[in-house]
């Protein structure tokens, strides 16, 4: 194991095995809810913007508005929506549904298909909507 | 590496509340998508009117509770996964719990501050 020889090399897999369809949505599910960790501090540092300092709100405003914070707001609200998709589908296997390969495979384009539709959705319909 | 330890005796709590949050975190987390949509833009005093609705403030920290839980045991997962030097993971464990609940308070602290100001 790498903790008593770390000079030992290791058998290449990522560099040469395409990763099946499953596996790149497992580790979807796994960036995903690290993108969407990292996003709730920052959520967290805006509510105390809110709360606490006007100037800290107008700057998080002012980064929220250029082309790399909207990409990071959309990026955040797809990384969401993919964790809830493929969150769900761990429910239900939880449950003993959908294991038999048919239905997996089908259930990976539904996942992703949904979580594509949800993101854009919400966009489009929610977006500036006033309160 | 792992032979003769016998059982680990605890982690299917663990396992247990990941379930749990991930349920409860499904409307959590659509309400939150959808109220951050239309609250996003709001000038400091607009969302510290809508935070002061009671129905907001309270889901939202809900979320908070819910949601900070479950990230902190995903990110535990993760880092007991990749980090092999016992030292350092044992750090960034501690330093995930406490970043967590560092964050709990202060997002906590704020909802009800912006709740209660006149």
């Amino acid at each position: 194991m790498t903790q008593s020889n770390p000079k030992r090399p290791l058998s290449p897999h990522l560099q040469v095995y395409r990763l099946p369809m499953a596996a790149l949505m497992s580790i979807s599910h796994r960036a995903s809810g690290m993108a969407l960790t990292f996003g709730v501090f920052v959520l967290v540092a805006w509510l105390w913007a809110a709360a606490f300092s006007p100037e800290c709100f107008a700057e998080f405003h002012k980064l929220f508005s250029t082309v790399i914070g909207k990409l990071a707001l959309f990026g955040w609200s797809l990384a969401f929506f993919y964790h809830l998709c493929a969150g769900t589908r761990h429910l239900v296997w939880d449950a003993g549904f959908g294991y038999a390969k048919p239905t997996y495979a089908i259930t990976n384009w539904i996942v992703l298909m949904v979580a594509v539709v949800l993101t854009l959705g919400f966009w489009v319909l929610f977006a500036g909507v006033p309160q | 590496m792992s032979k003769d330890l016998g059982s680990a005796k605890h982690g299917a709590k663990d396992w247990w509340l990941m379930k749990v949050t991930s349920l409860a975190l499904i409307p959590l987390g659509l309400w939150l998508a959808y109220s951050l949509m239309t609250i996003g833009g709001l000038e400091q005093s607009q969302v510290q009117l809508w935070l002061k609705n009671p129905i907001h403030a309270t889901v939202l920290g809900l979320f908070m509770l819910v949601g900070l839980h479950h990230s902190a045991h995903g990110v535990q997962v993760v880092m007991e996964d990749y980090i092999s030097t016992p030292s350092v993971r044992n750090i960034a464990l501690i330093a995930n719990t406490l970043a967590h609940l560092a964050a709990a308070g202060f997002g906590l602290c704020a909802i009800i501050a912006s709740a209660f100001k006149s």
